[in-house]
This record gives structure tokens, C-alpha cells and sequence, in this order.
């Protein structure tokens, strides 16, 4: 028996709604992406990959966006730390937010936030969160905050959060957390890397041949809720790769394997040059989630491979936002390898 | 009730990206102790329940994060409810973000379940806080919650303990240092 069946409902709905963003959860990201796989999770997992390894078989050509992300992430130097060294991002973005006035009234509104994180294998992990700029999402939530009296909007204030070291990097490419050692070893053919990345078919067989009646129901509703497995497949493809560029230290060769394994995705697709949320230019593709109703869409910076901006926009009613709205937008401004949990200033990314 | 309500916690947590339903059991087995942890924290009930939802919000988003080897799911929850708090209290407004994100709605009490609200948070309040403090050792335990829940002087608390206020020190800062390192997060 719950004291608030209400909020149990709402808790639900959007877990209905939102179940695949715990491979993609909101902004900044790094720390919170480690997953652990249920046997379930494994089954259904290498259910949907089997599908994939077909679709990858047979393969299509590399857009050149990618194509030359590709060949110009191995000429790039090494950002990989060691152990006992950070891998230092930091970001800036825009977030929908809100508050509410005693009455219950919600107000609307778009705040910046800066990001740091320093993420560490054997020292404890940080990010911190400064909110720099907030805006109303409309006219109306302005002069409703007025009318309230224009309470402070605590602009300025700074939110950290630790982790501690677990001697892993904090990499989700379909199997968790990866060791130095064993991000260093990943394959830098990227059809070979999708390969480590995902079970062998003679695994999924395996998997399969001892599935539970509720394992094989699970692999049933995700057909469903993403209308197909090769759907499904795609969207997690799509997210575990771009995942790594967004967070992870990787070296050149692998980091190369990795645009050329995300060219293998169906669905996604290059649509020219665009700007970041600071205005770079770059080469932008696009990837689709139709069935979820989000459109994300990633910058790369040509020269370097750099990823500079990443763009999700709601495309559909369902997801919490607007149909149209932003649900993020998010600059890559700097990376480095540090000593200390100091803030460097390379421009790398610049 | 559903499938899930006799799973382990762990198992709530990672079946939530497969059945809402998991989650839904998650939330109902640790709904009263949260509230009853935040309400003895906030003071509070409109606020307590206020920030009992962008808890269990953020806890669904950060589900894959959850490691049973480090501690149990409640403490994993009440690090998260007081991170949510200590926000919200910088900030000035409650923390609604991960609502937001995930679509939603700002939900308001009945005055019945107000009332409820307020007899769970008299009647399990400090066990709850006891709970979170149980896993400290005895020392470490008084002067935290002298210090952080009752907030009295360091001079006040020596007194009664018969130490100097520097040991007190020592005792809450490596008490509380103990419990962001189990709950994983730093306020």
C-alpha cells in the first residue's frame, strides 16, 4: 500500500516512457552511465545484436563526415590518462528547468550550466555544476516571475558530486565499466570493435536456447515498444558509441574505430555543417529516435574529430517536452589530462 | 502488488529498463522510509514530499548507478534525498530537474495524506535517521547526530561527552565523511 499513489503513477508512467534513457540520461552525463546488465538485460541484449550483426553484415558505406572523423582521430595525440591521473571535460549546455510559486504555479525557464569532471580510475571522481545564465522559456513565465516579486534566481550556485574510484573507467560501450588495460586492447578495425562490443551470434544462440519464458517476454515488449529489434538495436548502437566520444578517453586507433563502426548504424545520417551552442562549425549528423520521439544530432569538429556539440530535440508529444523543444544542447569546450582536480585551460577543443 | 515485489532491490533497479512495474515496487517498498528520513531532515511536509518525488525521480535516473556491494538501497536513497535537499536549499526552490526531465508533473498532497505524511514522519522519523547513522561506529554516531541533527555547539556537545571540542570535530567530520563515501556522493 502506497501513501501516495499518485506520485507511484507518475513514477511509472515515465519509467514506461523513459526506459531507454538510462543508457541516455540527461546531461553531463559521465558519471552516471556505469550500467549492470541483468541476465535479462544480457538475453534481450544479444537478441536485439543478433539482428544487428546481420544488418552490419551487410553493411553500407561510411558517410564522409565520419569517413573523415575517422582519419583525422588517428592523427590526433593521445588523451589517455593513467590511473592515477583525471581525465578532465568540460561542458556547456542548456537545460529546461522550472520553479514554482506557493501557489503551485509552475514557472518555466532555460538555464546554462558549466561542467567540469575529472574522472580518475584509482581517485575519486568529480564533477561540478555551475549554473551561469538563466532564461524564461516565454514571455508569460517572466512576467509571472515578476509578479511574484522576482524572487532570486540563485544564478551562480555551484553543485558537486564525487565518485569514488572503483579503478575503472566510467566507459558504457555495451558491457560497463572497462579497465585501462582493457580500453587500450579494444580493436581499432570497427567492424571488430562492434564485435567486442556485442555477444557472438554463437553466444546470443547460447543465451537464447536457455532464455526463461519471462526473459523471451521482455525481448517481446522492447520489439514492440521500438517497433522493431533492428530499431531497438540501432538506438543502443547509437548511444554506446556516442557515449565514448562524449566522456571517455580513448587512444587514436580506437577512437578512429569508433566513427567508423557509428557510420555503420542504420538510420544514421549527415546533414552537412551546423554550429554548436558556442558556434563552432562542424560536420553534423543525425540520428533518429522515432519511436521515442527524440532527434539528436552531434558536431564534430572536421579537423580533429573532436566532438564539439551534441543537440537533442523533442520531435513528438510523450517524451516531457514540447514537441520541437530543446530538451538539451550541449558544448564540448574543453578536455585534458590533469594531476589535480584543477581546472586547465588547453582550448583544445577551440 | 506485481511480479516484482518479492525481487531484490538490485533487481528492481535493472528490471526498470525493461517493466515500469519494477520501478513501481521499488518506490512502494522504500517510500516510507525516505519520507520519514526527509521529513525529520526538512522539517517540513510540503517540502519533505516535495523532495520524496525528485528523489525517487533522480534515483530512476540514476538506477544503473545503484552498486548493492556498496551498501543497501536505502542508504543509496537517503543519499540521494539529502543531496536533493542540500540543493534545494542552496537554490532556493525545491530541485525538480529530474521531474522535469522526466516529464513530470508537480504533484500536491490531499490534506489527508498531508495528515498521513505527518504521522509517518512523527512516527518513523528518527528511526530512519537511525538507520542512516547505524552504519557509523559509536563515537562517530553520537557527535553526528548531536552535531548535524540537533545542532548544538561543539562546546555543548563536548561538555557532555567529556572530550575537548576537537576531538568532536574529528568525531563529525570523519563520521560524515564516512557516510558520503557509502553514499557515494559528496554534499
Amino acid at each position: 500500500m502506497t501513501l501516495w499513489p499518485e506520485l507511484e503513477s507518475s513514477l511509472v508512467r515515465s519509467a514506461a516512457r523513459a526506459i531507454p534513457s538510462n543508457v541516455r540520461p540527461s546531461a553531463p552525463r559521465g558519471l552516471l552511465r556505469r550500467s549492470r546488465a541483468t541476465l535479462g538485460a544480457v538475453l534481450v541484449t544479444a537478441a536485439v545484436t543478433a539482428v544487428v550483426l546481420v544488418v552490419l553484415l551487410i553493411g553500407r558505406a561510411i558517410a564522409d563526415p565520419l569517413a573523415r572523423a575517422a582519419s583525422a582521430a588517428l592523427h590526433q595525440p593521445s588523451l589517455f590518462p593513467k590511473d592515477d591521473q583525471y581525465f578532465f571535460v568540460r561542458t556547456e549546455g542548456t537545460q529546461p528547468t522550472g520553479m514554482s510559486t506557493k501557489s503551485g504555479r509552475s514557472i518555466n525557464a532555460v538555464e546554462t550550466l558549466i561542467t567540469d569532471r575529472w574522472q580518475s580510475a584509482d581517485r575519486t571522481s568529480l564533477q561540478r555544476t555551475r549554473v551561469v545564465a538563466l532564461h524564461f522559456a516565454s514571455p508569460a513565465d517572466a512576467a509571472y516571475w515578476r509578479a511574484h516579486g522576482g524572487p532570486h534566481l540563485q544564478v551562480g550556485a555551484t553543485q558537486s558530486m564525487s565518485i569514488p574510484a572503483v579503478g575503472k573507467y566510467y566507459i558504457d560501450i555495451g558491457r560497463g565499466e572497462l579497465t585501462r588495460a582493457q580500453v587500450l586492447a579494444l580493436p581499432s578495425n570497427p567492424r571488430a570493435l562492434y564485435g567486442r562490443l556485442v555477444p557472438s551470434s554463437s553466444r546470443i544462440t547460447q543465451l537464447l536456447r536457455h532464455a526463461s519464458p519471462q526473459d523471451l517476454a521482455q525481448i517481446a515488449k522492447l520489439k514492440s515498444e521500438y517497433g522493431s529489434l533492428n530499431n531497438y538495436l540501432a538506438w543502443a548502437a547509437f548511444n554506446a558509441i556516442t557515449s565514448s566520444f562524449e566522456q571517455s578517453p580513448m587512444p587514436p586507433a580506437v577512437r578512429s574505430a569508433m566513427y567508423g563502426a557509428l557510420a555503420l548504424i542504420p538510420g544514421v545520417k549527415s546533414i552537412g555543417l551546423d554550429r554548436d551552442l558556442v558556434g563552432r562549425r562542424g560536420d553534423a549528423i543525425v540520428f533518429t529516435d522515432h519511436f521515442r520521439g527524440i532527434r539528436t544530432e552531434l558536431i564534430f569538429d572536421p579537423d580533429t574529430s573532436a566532438l564539439l556539440g551534441e543537440r537533442q530535440t523533442a520531435i513528438a508529444k510523450g517524451v516531457g517536452f514540447r514537441e520541437g523543444s530543446l530538451i538539451e544542447n550541449l558544448a564540448y569546450i574543453d578536455e585534458a589530462v590533469t594531476n589535480n582536480l584543477s581546472v586547465p585551460h588547453t582550448q583544445r577543443l577551440h | 502488488m506485481s511480479a516484482w515485489e518479492e525481487r531484490p532491490d538490485a533487481e528492481l533497479l535493472a528490471g526498470a529498463d525493461l517493466d515500469p512495474l519494477a520501478f513501481g515496487a521499488f518506490y512502494r517498498r522504500h517510500e516510507r522510509p525516505v519520507l520519514a528520513f526527509v521529513g525529520r531532515l526538512a522539517g517540513n511536509t510540503t517540502l519533505a514530499a516535495d523532495v520524496l518525488a525528485e528523489t525517487f525521480a533522480a534515483a530512476f535516473e540514476m538506477r544503473a548507478r545503484f552498486d548493492p556491494a556498496r551498501g543497501e538501497a536505502r542508504l543509496w536513497l537517503f543519499g540521494i534525498a539529502r543531496n536533493v535537499l542540500g540543493s534545494s536549499l542552496r537554490r532556493g526552490r525545491v530541485e525538480a530537474s529530474a521531474r522535469e526531465r522526466l516529464g513530470i508533473e508537480r504533484l500536491t498532497l490531499s490534506r489527508s495524506q498531508t495528515s498521513l505524511f505527518d504521522e509517518v514522519i512523527a512516527a518513523d522519523g528518527p528511526s530512519a535517521v537511525e538507520e542512516w547513522l547505524a552504519a557509523l561506529p559509536a563515537d562517530q554516531r553520537e557527535a553526528v547526530r548531536l552535531r548535524v541533527l540537533e545542532e548544538r555547539p561543539y562546546a555543548s556537545i563536548a561538555h557532555d561527552l567529556e572530550c575537548s571540542q576537537a576531538t568532536i570535530r574529528q568525531r563529525v567530520s570523519r563520521g560524515l565523511a564516512a557516510l558520503r563515501a557509502q553514499m557515494g556522493e559528496n554534499a
